[in-house]
């Protein structure tokens, strides 16, 4: 069916019209500062065109402002007219106050005796609200559709269902274009989230900041009962340099199937969803951010204390955590810091990034203190594949729950084929899915379990019904895990003595939870990471424990799936406890790789080559290829010194910086890089010895990490 | 040996440990006429042998000096094409004090090129380095030509002496300059026989 669009065009000279406290609603005001509007809402109504700006002078505005910018259904027939408009503080623009210039809700939309609703509510492609004070609002402070930029304001003391301070929800049916929404600058604090107890009851997300991005199909003839969606577009939103600090989720509702399992929220702080149809695209960028002292309520099952995030459909979807603060915040559940699930199915594509953030004292009742990392695919074919990389964050003091896991980072992957029908799942499983963590600084963080500094659980599961009598055919389920270059220091586990029977502590540095089920395959490799002066209250091992399975299918018995375990130019150094170890294989297919590590200082065994059910996980202490001496590292930088043993010249790179092997950090060493410097993996002045950071490419950072070691000589 | 003896051996050994301030007074008997000028604690760099330096050399000059502090130049004397960067070795002889480095007026800082000065003692060594950076992102940072004759300053180090000494100042191994050549876009390291690297000698002595 042809569709007719009427759309209202903004003036190529848009008008400014003015708000002032001493103004008066009356038709043709705003024209002027001396003959301003009294309201935001009658200068939106009545005097504005798309595009025009309405500039709001100093002063407290008791109101609830909608200014939607597009049409609101039902409406038959729909009415295309979209009227975006830019709010903006006169105050802000003249002196960069958002002080000056308040939108109180109070009284008024604050869900006191009257109806709950945001105290500004915009949206439409290119509307803006800029520099205000915002507070009182009952259904969020700003509540925003559309490509709506949301920019230096104040946003504190609001309550809602979702989203407390801010709503964003960038999804595609009622605008043409794509919606880009950008949430920036603002300081957003001390707003409340508390999930409904009546009507229909919701999940009570996003105390801070709520954004989702839907790229929804278009559809001109729906179902009756449901809305069309008249048009496609792909969502990107950017929150970027925002305070959030002091908000709070809420949620006693409890699952009204079984009237038992809590239902959860999620991203005390800061909350986002990408969900886009097959043919759809959503981003979600969340980068410079400062995130502090957001809470996940007691009584609450609440994940991501500070960020929560998480992808979600069946189109292309990114995310992205870059560079933000994240300190002090809380969740009942996992990740106290940071939440980020991918979560894919059938025939999505999706990537997820965590990169370069700082994560500090945060606290998790559950998983993951610092960051809760969730990986998950079903169904997902080759080709499509993810990417899910946690690299360069800084993740320091954070505690999982006493007994929760993971005290620094819990990784959590997944892969599953629950069909082998075609038209329900891709026709060609994906032959491999791959996290990386690679490059993070874990350090004193503490497990109520295991896994002080990190702990990762992947699970590969190619069956897709493995239940007796209906048992389908299997298909290839594959994970590889990398985790590389990561800096593991002075975690703890504390286990749990005060219980009967006490529960161990496993894994104090590092703990691998690989299982593959039916002919699936889990790869687990783990190099260059530098492992040191965790400890564990009573357990075992205080470095690398990995506990690998491989359960029998109730289906075919006997046939089990692989777990590789690859272990490489590790250093590995007093912890307590056994450095690398775990329990023996037994009817687990595991095969394990060990070379060039260096493991030394711990008070029981180094590499676990005793214990009680032979044969175990290693044949000797050290295994050949391996290294039980001092790594010489620096008390400083844990970085092993120049003349460390482990820094061999038969080894297919170099970390040290003594890059021509010669026992010092000298010019012929800067002279490799400098010669080097911007070249990457594949060109012609690449040289992977000058790759200290085995980023792939020489850069400033390699030339720096030489630098402050230049001069360095062995004895 | 008289205490006035031992007051005069006492006052010469304050001195030459720098406290230049010490009137140590002389001739006979207190209250005798005229200012006393302490000794001073002169150093004295000279460049070589060979001086001057060579085609293709990396020598060792002389630069500005008052009393015991004195500054090496670095130079560089062509034909060299292309030059990028050098790292080397300057070996000290006793009593000297090396007090820091300066790329000032360096000819490799040319172009706006991102550059690397590093000096670093240890024991009775300065590691040095001088070098232009390549660009980030793959762009290419050609040397710099000194011409056949022309000489140019790659960086200076400065120094003190601490006592009166004689000594030499040589450049040793591991050394090496590398060149990237404009035309081919490709660097590679100058053979160390194809250099000469020049050092000098110092005398400090109390004047």
């Amino acid at each position: 069916m042809a569709f007719t669009l009427v759309l209202t065009l903004g003036s190529a000279n848009a008008a400014t019209i003015y708000v002032s406290t001493t103004g008066s609603d009356v038709v043709g005001c705003g024209t002027a500062t001396v003959s301003a509007c009294a309201s935001i809402q009658f200068a939106y109504d009545s005097e504005a065109i798309s595009n025009d700006e309405i500039r709001v002078l100093p002063g407290t505005y008791n109101e609830c402002v909608e200014a939607w910018g597009f049409p609101l259904y039902p409406a038959s027939p729909p009415s295309l007219s979209d009227k975006p408009v830019q709010i903006v503080a006169d105050a802000f623009v003249a002196s960069g106050d958002n002080t000056a210039t308040t939108i109180d809700g109070t009284g008024i939309c604050d869900g006191v005796g009257n109806t709950a609703l945001p105290t500004v509510t915009i949206g439409g492609t290119g509307a803006e609200f800029r520099g205000f004070t915002v507070t009182g609002g009952g259904r969020s402070g700003v509540f925003s559709q559309g490509g709506v930029a949301i920019t230096n304001n104040l946003i504190t003391g609001n309550a809602s269902v979702t989203g407390g301070g801010i709503y964003v929800f960038a999804g595609s049916c009622y605008y043409a274009g794509d919606p880009v929404a950008v949430i920036a600058d603002n300081e957003v604090t001390l707003n409340t989230v508390v999930a409904p107890t009546t009507g229909p009851i919701g999940s009570g997300d996003g105390g801070g900041i709520y954004v989702s991005a839907e790229s929804n199909e278009q559809n001109l003839t729906p179902p009756i009962g449901e809305l069309p969606c008249l048009f496609r577009g792909d969502p990107d939103i950017t929150v970027n340099g925002n305070t959030v600090t002091q908000n709070t989720v809420a949620n006693t509702n409890l699952d009204p199937i079984d009237g038992v399992t809590p239902l959860s929220s999620f991203g005390a702080g800061i909350y986002a969803l990408t969900n886009s149809a097959t043919t759809g695209t959503s981003q979600v960028t969340i980068s410079g951010n400062s995130v502090s002292n957001n809470n996940v309520l007691t009584g609450t099952q609440g994940f991501g204390g500070g960020i929560w995030a998480s992808t979600f459909g069946f189109g292309t979807e990114t995310i992205e955590i870059l560079d933000n603060t994240v300190d002090s915040n809380s969740a009942t559940s996992d990740g106290g810091g940071i939440s980020a699930w991918l979560t894919q199915e059938s025939f999505g594509v999706h990537s997820f990034l965590v990169d370069g953030n700082t994560v500090t004292d945060n606290q998790a009742g559950g998983n993951g203190g610092g960051l809760d990392l969730l990986g998950f695919a079903r169904d997902v074919g080759i080709g499509q594949g993810h990417t899910y990389t946690a690299s360069n964050n800084d993740v320091t003091g954070n505690s999982s729950g006493d007994f929760g896991d993971g005290g620094g980072i819990a990784i959590e992957y997944e892969t599953q084929r629950t069909t082998d029908d075609p038209a329900l799942s891709h026709p060609n499983p994906a032959d491999s899915l791959g996290f990386v963590v690679t490059g993070n600084n874990v350090q004193n963080n503490t497990a109520g379990l295991g896994g002080g500094g990190m702990i990762v659980s992947a699970t590969a599961n190619g069956d897709p019904d493995s239940e007796a009598p209906s048992c389908g055919i299997p298909l290839p389920a594959s994970i590889d895990l990398d985790i590389s270059s990561n800096l593991v220091l002075n975690n703890q586990a504390d286990g749990e003595s005060g219980i009967i029977p006490p529960i161990d502590v496993i894994g104090a540095g590092i703990l691998i939870l690989p299982t593959a089920v039916h002919t699936s395959r889990v790869t687990v490799n783990v190099d260059t990471n530098t492992v040191a002066g965790n400890n564990l209250d009573f357990g075992f091992v205080g470095g690398i424990e990995i506990q690998a399975s491989t359960p029998d299918d109730a289906c075919i018995a006997g046939n089990l799936g692989d777990v590789e375990f690859n272990l490489d130019s590790n250093v590995v150094a007093d912890n307590s406890g056994v450095g690398v170890g775990g329990p023996p294989p037994g009817a687990a297919q595991l095969t394990v790789t060990v070379t060039n590590n260096s493991v030394t200082g711990h008070a029981d065994q180094d590499y676990e080559a005793a214990c009680a059910n032979p044969p175990c996980l290693f044949a000797a202490d050290p295994p050949p290829g391996n290294i039980t001496a001092d790594p010489l590292l620096d008390p400083v930088t844990y970085f092993p010194n120049v003349c460390s043993p482990v820094f061999d010249a038969g080894a297919g790179f170099f970390l040290s910086p003594d890059v021509n092997a010669d026992d010092a950090i000298d010019g012929l060493d800067i002279l490799a890089i400098a010669v080097s410097n911007g070249s990457s993996t594949g060109q012609p002045r690449f040289n992977m010895s000058t790759d200290l950071n085995r980023n792939g490419e020489t850069d400033g950072d390699d030339l720096a990490n030489m630098a402050s070691q230049f001069g360095d000589i062995c004895p | 040996m008289n205490r006035r003896t031992i007051l005069r051996l006492a006052c010469l050994s304050a001195m030459i440990a720098g406290s230049l301030a010490i009137s140590c007074g002389g001739g006979g008997g207190s209250g005798g006429g005229g200012i006393i000028v302490p000794p001073v604690l002169t150093a004295t760099f000279t460049a070589g042998p060979p001086s001057p330096a060579p085609a293709m050399a990396l020598s060792l000059e002389p630069g500005a000096a008052m009393d015991a502090d004195f500054d090496v130049d670095v130079m560089v004397t062509g034909a060299f094409a292309d030059f990028f960067g050098a790292g080397f070795r300057v070996t000290l002889p006793p009593s000297v004090n090396f007090l820091s480095s300066s790329s000032a007026g360096s000819f490799i800082l040319a172009g706006g090129a991102a550059t690397q000065f590093s000096a670093v003692l240890q024991g009775n060594e300065i590691l040095v380095v001088a070098t232009r950076i390549q660009g980030s992102g793959g762009t290419y940072v050609p040397g710099v030509d000194v011409g056949a004759g022309n000489s140019a300053k790659l960086l200076t180090l400065s120094f003190q002496a601490t006592a009166p000494t004689t000594g030499a100042f040589t450049i040793g191994a591991p050394r090496q300059i590398e060149t990237c050549n404009d035309g081919t876009e490709t660097c590679s390291a100058v053979a160390d026989g194809a250099v000469s690297w020049v050092g000098g000698s110092l005398m400090a002595a109390a004047i």
